[in-house]
């Protein structure tokens, strides 16, 4: 919202085309996003035990180097803790299960009435996005596109049709290359997965091949000739005729 | 319903002292229960039979749900911050009335375990590094939402209704109490519908109650 009052004051308006009445609303509603869906989205991220371990730590790890991987992480969840206690109720009037059950109710109910307020609208606010636009997409895009292992929220997210059409029209109005990407990392998946077989394969296949060639050393070694040795290798990939011990 | 109401503005006005048990204001005392935040009251009240927000459509609803979450983010957080985390304010003000009911040193160590508790909570939402000028500029910004919202109309949403008890609440504090280093009651007087909001809900509700009690 800093970045929104410094460019307000810079002179770029992206509300000009809306009415007092929607300004409001805009404001009313960034604020309900942030009361009521941001504590579920920052449990999801970063208390959720799957999420933080498998997902979110190694990826802001790898981006930080190192020594900041080892306890930025840390900080950040327990300042996330600390936030989302006082979000809801307060200890002891309320269990830690209590509130993390309350934040999603929430976040289910802030999902139904953004859901609700779109309807079947292209944007909130007639034909061109708005900043509700965008604060919408950028609570819902991560929760949307993100390969989550505890999903109850994605889920929710997923059964609600116009939010996900809203965030793929924001992502290829304004970041085209990314939902690009986006598209063909799956077949991006897929060929890595194939690839990685193929040269397990070949690394196999190559194992075999000196073992067998070791074999037929040792065989020739011990039958005393040493230059029919040398003449193995190629007979084996041919299947020419093999010397015979004992000649 | 006037008696609703007036029973939700009365309850709602208490909002910058903290005497519930459960920790949280406004809450209300009905018979053998006990009832706090404005939430579960609404909700309590509902199950009695009554409700002010009954004949709103679903799109007034979320619309109304998502004013009484910017009056809390924005006007609450701004009145706990005044109060607690400026150092002249809770000193001068905050924690002699908090401490004022017990006895010392009950009245020492509660003011400053509530102080203690109130600027964690300002630590965790990121509003303790906030300085005078951005805690106006975030009442200015709610308060001009509320005012484009509101317009020349009576109430929110023509008729009262659980979101009018709240800005009411919120504002008739702002206005009426004055704190040493802050212009909040300028601010809210750069928006003359309102204040005239919060006259016409006084002189409307409360007025008409204390001439019946005569």
């Amino acid at each position: 919202m800093e970045i929104i009052r410094f460019l307000r004051r810079m002179g770029y308006k992206p509300d000009s085309h809306l009415s007092a009445k929607q300004e409001a609303d805009v404001v009313a509603f960034s604020a309900l996003i942030e009361q009521m869906l941001l504590p579920a989205l920052l449990h999801t991220f970063w208390v959720d035990p799957q999420n933080y371990v498998e997902l979110i730590r190694p990826w802001y790890g790898a981006s930080m180097g190192f020594p900041y991987n080892l306890f930025l992480p840390y900080l950040n969840r327990r300042k996330v803790i600390s936030r989302l206690e006082f979000s809801v109720g307060r200890l002891p009037f309320i269990t830690i299960k209590e509130t993390e059950a309350q934040i999603y109710r929430n976040a289910r109910e802030c999902l139904n009435l953004l859901s609700h307020q779109l309807g079947k609208q292209d944007y909130y606010f007639g034909n061109l996005p708005s900043t509700l636009d965008a604060v919408v997409f950028a609570h819902l895009a991560p929760l949307l596109r993100a390969p989550l292992l505890g999903r109850t929220l994605q889920l929710h997210l997923k059964a609600l049709p116009n939010l996900c059409r809203h965030c793929s029209r924001m992502l290829d109005c304004c970041f085209p290359t990314l939902s690009a990407e986006g598209g063909s990392r799956p077949e991006r998946e897929q060929m890595d997965a194939n690839l990685q077989k193929l040269t397990e394969l070949v690394n196999k296949e190559s194992n075999l091949i000196e073992k067998m060639d070791g074999n037929l050393r040792a065989n020739s070694k011990s039958s005393g000739q040493g230059k029919s040795s040398q003449q193995v290798p190629p007979d084996i990939s041919t299947n020419g005729p093999t010397p015979t011990a004992g000649h | 319903m006037c008696v609703n109401l007036n029973f939700c503005f009365h309850v709602i006005f208490l909002t910058l002292f903290d005497f519930s048990w459960q920790g949280k204001v406004p809450f209300i005392h009905a018979g053998n229960h006990v009832v706090s935040e404005l939430g579960p009251i609404v909700q309590f009240v509902r199950a009695k039979g009554h409700s002010l927000s009954e004949s709103l459509n679903e799109q007034e609803k979320a619309e109304m749900k998502a004013y009484m979450e910017l009056v809390n983010n924005s006007l609450l957080t701004a009145e706990l911050y005044i109060l607690w985390c400026d150092k002249n304010v809770s000193s001068l003000i905050s924690r002699p009335r908090y401490g004022s009911p017990f006895p010392f040193p009950l009245d020492t160590i509660l003011a400053r375990q509530k102080q203690r508790e109130i600027v964690r909570r300002m630590k965790a939402v990121g509003w303790a590094e906030k300085t005078r000028e951005q805690v106006h500029d975030e009442v200015d910004q709610s308060c001009r939402a509320l005012s484009q919202r509101l317009g020349n109309h009576k109430y929110f949403f023509g008729s009262p209704t659980e979101l009018d008890a709240l800005v009411f609440g919120h504002l008739y504090s702002l206005l009426t109490t004055d704190i040493p280093g802050y212009s909040i009651p300028e601010i809210i007087r750069n928006y003359p519908n309102l204040t005239n909001f919060c006259k016409n809900i006084d002189t409307h509700f409360f007025l008409q109650s204390n001439t019946s009690k005569v």
